[in-house]
């Protein structure tokens, strides 16, 4: 289990990470979910140690925390595997050749090595390039090999900081399933990413971050139901007559009605049943609708709803 | 264990850079040929008991080693450029270690790069290295382990390549010419004084003598300031690395 308490970082006037707070269960799948500049990297930073934290603490315990005291910066590291952002291999090496020497690191020798390389590079879809240099991959091999390269040791963590940035489906589809089968292994997994869709269709806990803070966090049914509270009608009219917004919040339960040129987004308390008031009230202005959509609540409308910002701008 | 492991990966990493391994066997050969040709009629003016080819058959070998600082320490920044520097990172092994690796990694790559070039200057330009060969290969070796730590040891303390290589480009050229690389050092005078304080002087003064063949009086000289230049380099080195912890 890891617990982050407090954890605070700042450079120079940025605050990349501002007091952040988090426990990761043993065996969780655990997406980091934020924009650009959240400070998703930066606190992958400071669990894995390369960074030293300004406030706050990082602790790892073998099993739920009180059980026992936190582990040792050296176990810790010896539990941890960081498939880093950026590609982090030797461009002259051969994909065995990157994967041997990094698992050596954790004093793995001879056959047991080879057969941990050999394998982690069959988990990557790797196997057969045999003295390439890694110079030579695509992007999407290049990408499988830094995962792979991290994975090795066969560590109890893996921490993926956005594994699957800017490459082809197919490379992509292969990472989601790895990832999904080092869960299936038992591995507790820290996923960061900032598109929406994976971190809804692979994480059993998600925390959204921004501007250095985590702004929400829990389960994605946990999540969805932070914003059910607002739930959303938008009517598209058929002409951009004028629209009485005013009467549209007297109505029981709304929140907020904006009109967007042909768009009516009318919000309301979740719960508030009020689809009959608002289609009469549509009506009784004599609205022209093309069509109603009713929002089911996602990830981005969480983010969006929490930050007022889209997650990719 | 760490260190035999980060020493390997050195050696098999600049065996994976044929282009840099040819520039420095084949730089100095062509050197010294174009030197020992343009000052062959100053040579036999001077009376110096050698020839042109012949002196800089040595000095310019022992400058080719010498620039190898540059090999070591792109060992350590290397890390840095390819960004594998995050992995040694998180992985349970000391910088020490790591850094000793690539300390002995380019010492065992520059050493056999200068027998490599002695080989082939005495094969090609034929050179005289003396009867006793292995004394000539142990200068080179020493001097070998010199340039390492220099190299090593200023990324250490740098910890910024171009800080780093800054202050090689303006020592390594600066030791080799007092050390008699380019010109032979008059007998009296501020450059003979100047060039005890060069390394290489005292290097290229054994070798010169292996050559002759002399008795062998420089060679505890030239062991000596390898050695101890070397152990006190890398003797900041680690205290540098250690502090950081
Ligand atoms: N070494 C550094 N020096 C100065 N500022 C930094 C440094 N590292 C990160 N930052 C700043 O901290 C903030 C968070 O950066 P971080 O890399 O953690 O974001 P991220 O969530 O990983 O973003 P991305 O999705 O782009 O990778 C950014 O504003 C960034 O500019
Ligand atoms: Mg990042």
């Amino acid at each position: 289990m890891i617990e982050i308490r407090n954890a605070s970082k700042s450079f120079g006037p940025t605050m990349a990470v501002d007091n952040v707070s988090l426990t990761i269960r043993d065996g969780e799948l655990f997406g980091l979910l934020g924009p650009n500049g959240a400070g998703k990297s930066t606190l992958i930073r400071m669990i894995t140690g390369l960074l030293a934290q300004d406030g706050g603490s990082v602790s790892f315990f073998d099993g739920p925390a009180g059980t026992a005291g936190p582990l040792d910066a050296k176990a810790v590291k010896r539990m941890i595997g960081l498939v880093p952002q950026d590609l982090a291999f030797y461009q002259n090496y051969s994909a065995i050749e990157n994967v041997k020497f990094f698992a050596s690191l954790y004093g793995l020798r001879g056959k047991a090595l080879t057969e941990a390389a050999e394998a982690a590079l069959a988990f990557a879809g790797l196997s057969d390039t045999g003295k390439k240099p890694a110079k030579a991959f695509s992007g999407g091999m290049k990408r499988r090999l830094n995962i792979a390269c991290g994975i090795a040791h066969d560590p109890r963590v893996v921490i993926l900081d956005e594994p699957t940035v800017g490459i082809d489906p197919q490379s992509r589809n292969h990472i989601l399933r790895s990832v999904e089968e080092l869960r299936r292994r038992g591995r507790t997994i820290i996923y960061t990413t900032h598109y929406m869709e994976e971190a809804e269709n692979l994480c059993t806990e998600i925390a959204i971050m921004d501007k250095g803070k985590i702004i929400a966090q829990g389960s994605q049914e946990r999540l969805k139901l932070l914003i059910k509270d607002s739930s959303g009608v938008t009517f598209t009219l058929k002409r951009p007559d004028p629209v009485d917004l005013g009467a549209f919040k007297r109505i029981r339960g709304v929140t907020t009605a904006k009109l967007d040129e042909l768009r009516l987004c009318v919000t309301s308390e979740v719960g508030a049943t009020n689809l009959n008031e608002l289609t009469a009230e549509v009506n009784r202005q004599g609205l022209i609708v093309t069509d109603i959509e009713t929002d089911s609540p996602s990830l981005e409308t969480v983010f969006l709803s929490l930050t007022g910002r889209s997650l990719r701008d | 264990m760490v260190t035999l492991v980060f020493a390997r990966h050195q050696v098999q990493l600049f065996l994976k850079s044929p282009g840099v391994m040819a520039l420095f066997i084949v730089g100095p050969i062509f050197v010294i040929f174009v030197f020992g040709q343009a000052f062959t009629a100053i040579f036999a003016a001077g009376g110096q008991g050698f020839d042109a080819m012949q002196y800089f058959g040595v000095t310019l070998l022992t400058m080719a080693v010498f620039q190898g600082s540059f090999i070591a320490s792109w060992a350590v920044f290397k890390e840095r450029r390819s960004n594998t520097e995050v992995r040694l990172g998180v992985a349970p092994i000391g910088r020490l270690s790591a850094t000793l690796g690539a300390f002995l990694g380019s010492w065992l790559s520059l050493a056999a790069l200068g027998c490599a070039v002695m080989a082939l200057a005495s094969v090609l330009l034929s050179i005289d290295y003396g009867e006793r060969l292995w004394l000539s290969a142990l200068l080179i070796c020493a001097e070998a382990l010199l340039a390492a730590s220099l190299g090593v040891s200023l990324a250490v303390i740098f910890g910024e390549e171009r800080a780093a290589n800054g202050v090689m480009n303006a020592l390594v050229p600066a030791l080799v010419f007092i050390g008699g690389g380019y010109t032979i050092i008059p007998e009296s005078g501020f450059l003979h004084e100047l060039a005890r304080f060069s390394p290489l002087r005292w290097i290229n003064l054994a070798m010169l003598d292996l050559a002759m063949p002399g008795p062998g009086e420089y060679i505890a000289a030239a062991l000596t300031f390898s050695l101890a230049a070397s152990a006190a380099l890398m003797t900041l080195a680690c205290l540098r690395l250690w502090r950081k912890r």
